[in-house]
């Protein structure tokens, strides 16, 4: 994949890189995925945010940790969802789920547009 | 060897998948999406390894191994948590692996896994075998396994020890090692293969076993530490 043709301010492919072994197409198709998965994991969240469901919300922000490592956005947003996890299984009274749900939506919209760039500037 | 990937995150299972095509000998049997499909899917079809992920919905990764009970594979966990650690060498997992994997560390769990598979084999080849045969003075003389307290290298000989006396038998340490079962002995040195069942007590980086005082190399101190069963 040759990136030199757009530059990412969010997205940082050195780990997916590396797990790919030179192979484009696992490439295009984890960023195809990340497309496709992470706003459905936002809209499930912020489902789960207004019901105060605690454990669905536990579930989401530990998955979606997975899902942002993949194109290198885990020192972004790991603090914020690991916090929504924690307060979810604490079952904390004052919680910062609105506020770390809006951070995390941001960044990851702003690397949603970045990547459909990626695979644009690509094909 | 034939393996299944355990995980509900999409993108986590296409990582994994990756991953386990640049494993020669490593066979993708399926990729289930949750800990009930793997569990269906093991009792059809017998694999050697599960790459599986532990916070699942549902039936969590800890659950289906102890629902696996004796249909259990080869565990290694692949988890964005390190919280579990604990609970998974209690599982006697091979090993845990913290997302996101680098692929050097996910060899390293290969070869470790691959190690353990062949260990498994002779260990059940060997579990009817509670003794084995040594030459001593040119007779052959049966020893109990359970008898023997420790093995020590000793140029080309190695000492077997056992309660009432010790054994020279003309071989290396590694030679005898893959004669005796692996659930019962540990590697803990260079020159020295202890019983895990006739250690007294550890202190300071030594083992003592009745009288005999045995030194941990730095080396095999860590398998040493999850093969105990720390309380």
């Amino acid at each position: 994949m040759n990136e030199a043709k757009y530059t990412c301010k969010l997205i940082d492919l050195n780990y997916l890189k590396g797990l790919s072994f030179n192979d484009t197409e696992f490439e295009q198709a984890i960023i195809n995925q990340f497309i496709v998965q992470v706003p459905q994991e936002l809209e499930w969240l912020k489902e789960a945010i207004d019901k105060r469901n605690l454990k669905r919300i536990k579930s989401l922000a530990h998955c979606m940790k997975s899902s942002i490592a993949y194109l290198g956005l885990t020192e972004r947003l790991h603090s914020f969802l690991h916090r929504m996890e924690t307060e979810a299984v604490s079952k904390a009274e004052d919680t910062h789920f609105e506020e770390d749900f809006d951070r995390v939506k941001k960044i990851c919209e702003q690397a949603v547009q970045e990547a459909r760039q990626l695979l644009i500037t690509t094909v | 060897m034939k393996c299944l990937i355990v995980d509900d995150n999409k993108m986590a299972r296409m990582a994994m998948k990756q991953l386990v095509t640049q494993v020669k000998d490593l066979e993708l049997v399926k990729e289930c999406a949750g800990a009930m499909e793997a569990y269906n899917s093991i009792n059809q079809q017998p694999i050697d390894l599960l790459l599986l992920d532990i916070e699942m919905p549902g039936m969590t990764g800890i659950e289906l191994i102890k629902n696996l009970g004796s249909k259990k594979p080869l565990i290694i966990f692949t988890t964005a948590k390190k919280d579990y650690a604990v609970e998974a060498f209690e599982l006697n997992v091979v090993d845990y692996l913290v997302k996101p994997i680098s692929p050097h560390r996910f060899f390293q769990a290969m070869e470790r896994a691959s190690e353990a598979l062949s260990s498994n084999k002779q260990e059940v080849k060997l579990g009817e075998q509670e003794f084995v045969f040594v030459k001593d003075n040119g007779v052959l003389k049966r020893i109990n396994v359970d008898d023997i307290l420790y093995l020590e290298a000793m140029g080309d000989y190695v000492k077997v020890h056992t309660a009432p006396k010790f054994h020279v038998l003309h071989a290396t340490l590694k030679s005898i090692e893959q004669k005796l079962p692996v659930s019962k002995f540990i590697r803990v040195h260079r020159s020295y293969i202890v019983s895990l069942n006739k250690i007294d007590f550890i202190k300071e980086g030594f083992i003592t076993i009745g009288k005999a005082t045995i030194p941990i190399a730095d080396t095999y101190r860590s398998i040493l530490n999850k093969r105990l069963n720390l309380l």
